[in-house]
């Protein structure tokens, strides 16, 4: 069986997976690192996010392709991802493990017992 | 008010070190996605916004840096090691060539491996080597020095990580077969463990 994913990894899958991220249907790495400091509701840095990307895409999870940039960005390209099929099924597999981890137990749970 | 178009530009040192710490295939992307949020965090604020950008690009540095780390820490647990066994379960003059140079050519290979076999490198097995073999060096010169011993090879210190990097190339070579992970790959591992 193949590793589950972190939360991390499954921020950015996830980030590429919503119809609508932060910057509408643009899943480029700067959609990506908006949406999932949205989502962990803090900073986080881009260097965790591109080498996430990087290493998602050589598993096979995720695919991209560069396009020309516009003037926003002094015309420097950019790279679009879009989720693969095996990055669906395996978010599916880490949603799966986590309901069945958490099956039968109403949360929040009580600090003390 | 606008942000002056010199404002508009994050600091030149930053884009220097950026372009110059990312791969080539992703060095222009990246840089242009960190230049197009920054000029939108301008709006909000210049100071803030140049904050974050030299934020952005020390992750980076950290990244690069991220395998200098773990080479240190494999290198730290092999001397450990030798001190170790050294130190403890041998004699005080455990440093006169013959014990030491067993335990030396055990524990030197041995961290190239492991670097080897961790990172998928083999220049990083043979940093390994040389990191732990200088430590070894650093340690049998102040065993020396303070026990006083009777035959202290310090003339043969100097010439301890050229050896270290000659067998830990080979032990790299080894490390290689055993497979393992980029050191890249490692580092995100362990921040999504850790989030």
């Amino acid at each position: 069986m193949a590793d589950v994913l972190g939360t991390f990894e499954q921020a950015v899958l996830l980030a590429l997976a919503r119809p609508k991220t932060a910057l509408g249907k643009e899943s480029y790495g700067r959609s990506v690192l908006k949406e999932v400091a949205l989502r962990l509701d803090r900073e986080v840095s881009a260097g965790a996010v591109y080498s996430t990307l990087d290493r998602l895409e050589q598993k096979g999870l995720i695919s991209s392709k560069v396009s020309a940039g516009d003037a926003k960005r002094s015309g420097l390209p950019r790279r679009y991802y879009s989720i693969e099929p095996e990055g669906i099924r395996a978010l599916n597999n880490a949603k799966a493990v986590v309901d069945r981890v958490w099956a039968g137990v109403r949360g929040p749970l009580k600090e003390a017992l | 008010v606008s942000p002056s178009p010199f404002e508009q530009q994050p600091p030149q040192w930053a884009q220097t070190l950026l372009r110059a710490l990312l791969e080539v295939r992703d060095r222009d992307m990246i840089a242009g996605d960190l230049l197009e949020e920054y000029r939108e965090r301008t709006l909000s604020g210049v100071r803030q916004a140049r904050s974050w950008y030299v934020w952005q690009v020390l992750s980076f540095a950290r990244l690069r840096l991220a395998p200098c780390g773990m080479v240190f820490r494999i290198a730290r647990l092999w001397f450990l090691a030798f001190a170790a066994l050294a130190l403890g379960t041998l004699r005080p003059d455990a440093f006169t060539p013959a014990p030491g140079v067993i335990l030396f050519l055990l524990c030197v290979p041995g961290a190239a491996v492991q670097a080897a076999a961790r990172m998928s490198s083999w220049g990083l097995g043979v940093a390994a080597a040389v990191t732990t073999a200088s430590l070894i060096a650093l340690l049998t010169a102040a065993t020396v020095s303070i026990l006083h011993l009777p035959h202290p090879p310090l003339g043969t210190l100097p010439s301890l990580p050229g050896i270290a990097a000659i067998v830990g190339g080979v032990g790299a070579l080894f490390g290689l077969e055993f497979g393992g992970r980029s050191p890249l790959t490692l580092l995100a591992i362990d921040r999504a463990k850790s989030v």
